[in-house]
């Protein structure tokens, strides 16, 4: 009986734990990308002051998610990311346009490719 | 390093409590699917763990669906004999009344070679002593001999020996096992009285003591001095 239970629970900690994961990447990914917003919309009215600070903002959440990220994906795609944010601010502090929307756009490609990992589709199964 | 090392360790132990609630035909033969399971097991668990980039989710969450599975699958053949065939074969006679069946063991892929080598793993080095030998689906060949050259028992020889019953451990490395006695029903007192006619002061003088059923007891101090005494009418 225990080892009943045992399993039970187990397996509604594995699906629980799975669909909390699909709705915490989802929301966390589509916050990451609100966030990155008004560095773009800084950076193409060459506002670096606004860019720098929004950058550092982007900084400062993506640290605080890769805590969480750190148990549920590989770190390599992680790092990636981490290097794209701290480029981004790097050439928002040098006032480099063209870096910094180069990163910008990678930053924004590397979110959006951590929920597409996440998500159910023929292409991460197959 | 210190991340690999708990990394091992943790899965190490989430493996082994799985492995436990797996059940014991694990660490024995598997079917198939069990066999499945565990290499499969084996191979998902160890990722994470030399990977310092890797996190041990990617080990945890295979394992546990992995026991999932196999608690489904064991399931499944519990209930349904139809899926249990599908899932885990059928036993196949490979041996029947001395003649070995040539297209049974074709359809298996299972040539003399092989059968030979299992029954000799019987012991039985002439084939022509088999009267039926069984493939199981576990790979394992049961093997039954011919009725004038299995062993002797006492019913052929019309003999009732006593009924000693299971054999229970009473005293391991010195610790009394106090289930173990009431299972037997005889009371711990018994033991105490036979440990003292056999000048043993303590239970934790003696390294191990067994009793079957009748109250006959078996045992060894750490000296290496084997007793047998009765707790019978202790």
């Amino acid at each position: 009986m225990a080892k009943k239970i045992t399993i039970a629970v187990l397996a509604l900690l594995l699906v629980g734990g799975a669909l909390w994961q699909n709705i915490y990447i989802n929301d966390s990914t589509e916050k990451m990308q609100a966030l990155l917003e008004p560095v773009a919309a800084a950076l193409s009215e060459k506002n670096w002051n606004d860019a720098l600070a929004s950058a550092k903002i982007l900084n400062l959440e993506w640290d605080k998610e890769k805590r969480i990220y750190g148990a549920l994906f590989d770190h390599e795609e992680l790092d990636l990311i981490s290097a794209a944010a701290l480029r981004l601010n790097s050439f928002c502090e040098i006032r480099n346009l063209e870096g910094a929307l180069s990163e910008a756009a990678s930053f924004a490609y590397y979110i959006k490719h951590l929920k597409e990992i996440d998500s159910i589709r023929w292409e991460n199964i197959f | 390093m210190f991340n690999v090392i708990i990394k091992t360790v943790l899965i190490y132990f989430f493996t082994m409590f799985v492995m436990r609630l797996m059940g014991k035909r694990q660490a024995g033969e598997l079917q198939p699917f069990e066999l499945v399971i565990a290499v499969m097991m084996a191979e998902v668990a160890t990722t994470p763990m030399d990977s310092p980039g890797v996190p041990i989710t990617y080990g945890i969450i295979p394992v546990a669906v992995l026991l999932l599975m196999h608690n489904a699958i064991s399931y499944i053949s519990l209930k349904s004999e139809k899926l249990r065939g599908v899932i885990s074969g059928r036993p196949s006679i490979v041996i029947h009344k001395g003649i070995i069946k040539n297209e049974e063991l074709k359809s298996l892929s299972y040539n003399l070679g092989d059968l030979l080598e299992q029954l000799r793993a019987k012991d039985v080095i002439n084939i022509s002593d088999v009267h039926y030998a069984v493939l199981e689906t576990n790979g394992e060949l049961s093997v039954m001999l011919k009725p004038e050259l299995r062993p002797l028992n006492p019913k052929d020889l019309g003999i009732s020996p006593p009924n000693t019953g299971f054999s229970y451990d009473v005293i391991i490395d010195g610790k009394l096992k106090p289930k173990n006695m009431e299972m037997l029903g005889f009371s711990e007192q018994s033991l105490f009285s036979l440990l003292k006619r056999c000048n043993i002061s303590r239970v934790r003088d003696v390294f191990f003591a067994t009793s079957d059923e009748t109250g006959n007891v078996t045992l060894q101090d750490y000296k290496g001095n084997q007793i047998t005494g009765s707790i019978a009418n202790g």
